[in-house]
């Protein structure tokens, strides 16, 4: 049994489109589409293109000396993409490596590029004087390198091969010196 | 044992909630009580089982049974008690185990007491409860189990968040989960009261009441949130407009729209579509707040838990959206609004417009909260949507909302009179003008807002205590009483207008706090040298050096500054400190040092120190009023209960 | 002129007359005795330099966090943004110029809000127009109300 309240009309309603169905519709559309965008989100990892195999993402840095340099010039050699902070402790523990290894294999057809993320002027330069730093290192503006590298914290490092192509990445502190050589070779031209 | 056992119950309680379900949609169509019957039994036998698991949670929590995942990752041996009963929501799984055993305690609360009161609702209340339960007990028994087992026991756990170690971080989770989840119920009576059309006096009264108890708690546990992160969190502010803070906020704004506009429809018979509307949204919310806060969609410093449990939610989401829908297309001839013609001038205009700035403000606050998940996938990347937003788009509604705070009293139902108003606003309008002339002329602002906040604080006071005072004047002449007579009088017997007004006092304090907080905020960081000095305000505060202690889980650093008055007094030292906890040593929290007047608070923090403690950095704030919000929420509380009390004569009026 | 009646007859007309004169003449009062007690100030410890890099920093947003501002975050990257405003301090540069260096430097992040313009500007135009859509609504409906109520308040007071 229903039980039918006072004050109720029971006639039909004609659907008329008035402003106030308008605005109901485009608040509903809005309240679908985030539920839909928060599907999206949930279900697919957004953000650019970066897969192993593939075509590493070409970037412009300026670097500390105030030299412009790109990803396409470097083709025909391999390199080795840090990025890193002053700010992050575990950076410091793989600076010897990095700056040991990069003295090792100049001039033996691997690059080496420092990606400052988002760091400061001052204390970058304290960084890199204290360990004596003498690869290509530079300030990434507006982080616009590390959202294309997917960056999700510091250090993380990329190899990427005399092809342009991305060989590896590893995110966090590299350790070993001898995976670390291993995979150097890799990108050897 | 009983933790299996457990896990077994949740998977029983799903299967009964599902015939709960089953049989409440059936037997509020077919009408037949039987069925009626047999979904309350399911409701109460599915609420009855997501206690006893909860229960047994807590005893594994308390026992340390280190067997359990859900044990391991949430406490250690060395945790307070007190901490390892506050486990229990604090992690994934726990929490969501812990929204089902509050929603369990509200089920049992509606049977009891609207059992018999709504009889034909029931049926359908009981469903939607039921599918509810039946939702989290689903996410308890297969993404996210709090009974789920380590193949070995280690020895100690992994310990608690240190940020969540706080007694505040105990009571404000609990006060949420009350609000939150007590905000069910009125949509569970609303769809009951759809499907049954039963839209009368006896149904408003009743889902007003039903709304507004959890709306107390979200109010409260909003507040002491509020609380714990001006304790905790140390930056000398109280609210940061952060994701998590912005979803609790959100179910909170369109409730309060709710409670303002079903006034409306008890006086007028309107709005009616409205309002359901409202709690269609409320509910939603909701579901979009407990999905953004368990699932990390939109990134927050409050975000302690993150899982795959996101999907399981858009699901339900979908479904009870969908459902709510189609349920108000169907009656849309029960919810078509009587043309009730309003002047402009008018207490109906006054709602109409508070219900507009109220969503406004939720729809600026869900647009800010999610736009960086938008910009990601329209620009590529997540943009900050930070406080300056909020306050840039929510401040002059939340000012527009104010001033419609002191002038809807003052108007009447129908329409009112222009020069009746202009009458009613003199005095009003002459304390705004002292108050805000005096707030700039006592204390100059950078910003034109904290004049008219102050302005608009005066006015509000001046308008309800006029409207007290006249309406005691009349019933003084009416009923030949005296003036204490008759203001008791008209306090028993309009008890809900007074309550509401009294909530609007309460409101009017926390708006002090805020302009204080907000334009008035002095902040110096200094180092300071042992027995070294620095003066702020009318204080002297003077380092004497560091204090350090071993506690059950942590080391404790307490610097001891002295405090002395302006006139030499000397005051109870101040001891801002930084716990240092041996099983997250690199996240030290720090809890700040205290001094709370009426006018101001002397608030500092410890930022580091080095080493021997020789020197130490603080940042010294002075918050002017920030103690008006504590104090007016206390004043909402207030409020809320005299307006939530039965009348004296309302259940002899109402039927059943 | 009326006045609300809980006010004594006797005081109703003065006050009526010179209500506003009288709150206007508290609220200047009031600004006086500001003015006379301006000169309270206290001995700081802290630099001009620092007190006006912090004052910066205030309007700034830590990049790394969400939501946190700048003065306030103890990260040991915030700590040494907040060195890098003191540097450009002492290098002459003033307020206007910090920030664009740190908008460069750090992206838009650091205001804490979306641009108002391009794409982003969508997150404020967006909840400006639905209000004023919906308050366009709302006034419609309330003035066709309206219209009925005189039309049938008009009905009846006809003969």
């Amino acid at each position: 049994m229903h039980a039918v309240a006072s004050g109720i009309s029971s006639r039909k309603a004609r659907l008329r489109i008035t402003p106030a169905l308008v605005l109901a519709l485009a608040v509903l559309t809005l309240l679908i589409t985030l539920i839909g965008l928060v599907t999206y989100r949930l279900l697919v990892d957004v953000g650019p293109p970066l897969a192993v195999g593939q075509p590493a993402p070409e970037f412009q840095l300026e670097t500390f000396g105030g030299e412009r340099i790109s990803l396409s010039e470097l083709r025909g050699q391999g390199v080795v993409l840090n990025f890193w902070a002053s700010w992050c402790g575990p950076c410091r523990a793989e600076a010897e490596l990095l700056e040991s290894a990069w003295r090792r294999e100049q001039g033996r057809g691997i690059v080496f590029i420092g990606i400052a993320y988002l760091d400061q002027l001052p204390a970058a330069q304290r960084f890199l004087e204290e360990f004596h730093v003498t690869y290509l290192n530079g300030r990434d503006k507006g982080s616009h390198i590390s959202r294309q590298y997917d960056l999700l914290g510091v250090p993380e490092t990329y190899f990427i091969d005399p092809n342009g192509i991305l060989a590896r990445q590893h995110k966090g502190i590299l350790t070993d010196p001898d995976q670390f050589q291993r995979w150097l070779d890799q990108i050897r031209p | 044992m009983w933790n299996d056992l457990a896990y077994l119950g949740l998977v029983a309680g799903a299967i009964l909630a599902g015939l709960g379900i089953l049989a409440g949609f059936h037997g509020g169509h077919s009408g037949h009580a039987a069925w009626t019957e047999v979904s309350r039994r399911a409701l109460i036998g599915t609420a009855g089982i997501v206690i006893l698991a909860t229960v047994t949670l807590w005893s594994a929590l308390l026992q340390g049974r280190f067997e359990l995942r859900y044990v391991v990752s949430q406490t250690e041996l060395a945790l307070p008690v007190f901490y390892k009963f506050a486990a229990l929501w604090s992690g994934q799984a726990g929490s969501l185990l812990f929204w089902a055993f509050v929603l369990s305690l509200y089920a049992l609360l509606m049977n009891a007491f609207l059992g018999r009161r709504l009889p034909h609702l029931m049926p359908w209340a009981n469903g939607v409860l039921c599918s509810n339960l039946g939702f989290f007990l689903i996410l308890c028994i297969f993404p996210a189990n709090p009974f789920a087992k380590l193949p070995v026991a280690p020895p100690d756990g992994l310990g608690l968040n240190p940020l969540l170690q706080n007694y505040w971080m105990v009571i404000h989770p609990v006060m949420l989960y009350l609000g939150y989840v007590g905000l069910c119920v009125p949509f569970a009576l609303a769809v009951g009261a759809l499907a049954q059309r039963q839209l009368d006096m006896t149904w408003i009264r009743l889902i007003r009441r039903w709304t507004l108890i959890p709306w107390l708690f979200l109010s409260i546990g909003i507040l002491m949130g509020s609380q714990w992160a001006y304790m905790e969190l140390g930056w000398g502010g109280y609210w940061a407009w952060d994701p998590v803070e912005n979803v609790s906020l959100l179910p909170w704004l369109t409730a309060t729209a709710f409670i303002h506009s079903i006034i409306v429809q008890e006086q007028r018979g309107t709005m009616k579509f409205w309002n359901m509307a409202m709690i269609g949204m409320t509910y939603f919310l909701i579901m979009l707040g407990t999905l953004t806060t368990r699932s990390e969609i939109v990134v927050s410093v409050h975000s302690f838990a993150q899982s795959s449990i996101g999907l399981y939610f858009v699901a339900m989401l979908i479904l009870a959206l969908s459902g709510f829908l189609f349920l108000l297309w169907r009656r849309r001839d029960a919810l078509e609004e009587r043309v009730a013609g309003s002047a402009w001038i008018s207490r109906e205009s006054a709602f109409l417009g508070n219900n507009w700035l109220f969503t406004g403000v939720a729809f600026a606050t869900l647009w800010g909260t999610y736009f960086p998940v938008i910009s990601e996938l329209f620009a590529g990347d997540q943009i900050a949507v930070a406080a300056p937003y909020f306050e840039k788009v929510n401040g002059p509604l939340f000012l527009l909302l104010f001033l419609l705070m002191g002038i809807g009293p003052l108007l009447k139902w129908r329409s009112t009179p222009r020069a009746e108003l202009q009458r009613k606003l003199r005095l009003p309008l002459g304390a705004a003008a002292i108050a805000g002339l005096g707030s700039f002329g006592l204390a100059p602002a950078s910003s034109p807002y904290a004049l008219l906040g102050f302005a608009v604080c005066a006015l509000i006071v001046a308008a309800t205590l006029q409207e007290y005072g006249l309406d005691i004047r009349t019933r003084q002449r009416a009923h030949g009483e005296g003036f204490r007579e008759a203001a008791q009088r008209l306090l028993q017997r309009q008890s809900h207008r007074y309550g509401g007004y009294l909530v609007h006092l309460g409101m009017v304090l926390m708006g002090l706090a805020i302009v204080g907080n907000e334009f008035y905020q002095e902040v110096q960081h200094v180092t300071l040298a042992r027995d070294e000095s620095h003066v702020t305000g009318n204080y002297t505060l003077t380092y004497h050096g560091m204090i350090v202690e071993d506690l059950a889980n942590l080391t404790q650093f307490r610097a001891v500054l002295g405090v002395e008055q302006g006139n030499g007094r000397e005051l109870q030292p101040l001891q801002p400190r930084r716990n240092v906890y041996f099983k997250n040593p690199d996240a030290p929290t720090s809890e700040v040092g205290l001094r709370m007047t009426w006018m101001e608070d002397l608030y500092v923090v410890l930022n580091g120190w080095e080493d021997e403690a020789v020197s130490a950095t603080f940042s010294i704030y002075r918050n002017p009023l920030m103690i008006w919000l504590w104090v007016g929420g206390l004043v909402l509380a207030i409020g809320t209960l005299v307006a939530m009390w039965p009348h004296p004569g309302s259940r002899r009026r109402g039927p059943g | 002129m009326h006045f609300p009646r809980l006010v004594p007859r006797a005081f109703r007309a003065w006050l009526a007359s010179a209500y506003l004169r009288f709150c206007l003449t508290v609220g200047l009062s009031l600004i006086l005795v500001q003015g006379a007690t301006a000169l309270d100030v206290g001995i700081h410890a802290q630099s001009l330099q620092e007190q006006e890099m912090y004052n910066i920093a205030r309007e700034l947003w830590c990049p790394l966090c969400a939501g946190i501002r700048l003065d306030a975050c103890e990260l040991q990257a915030c700590v040494q943004m907040r060195e890098e405003i003191s540097l450009l301090l002492a290098e002459g540069r003033d307020k206007a110029y910090i920030i664009a260096y740190f908008e460069e430097q750090y992206g838009t992040q650091v205001h804490g809000q979306p641009p108002f313009t391009g794409i982003y500007g969508w997150a404020w135009w967006t909840p400006l127009l639905l209000m004023a859509a919906a308050g366009i609504t709302i006034g419609n409906r309330m003035r066709r109300a309206a219209a009925t109520r005189r039309d049938s308040s008009q009905r009846t007071a006809a003969p």
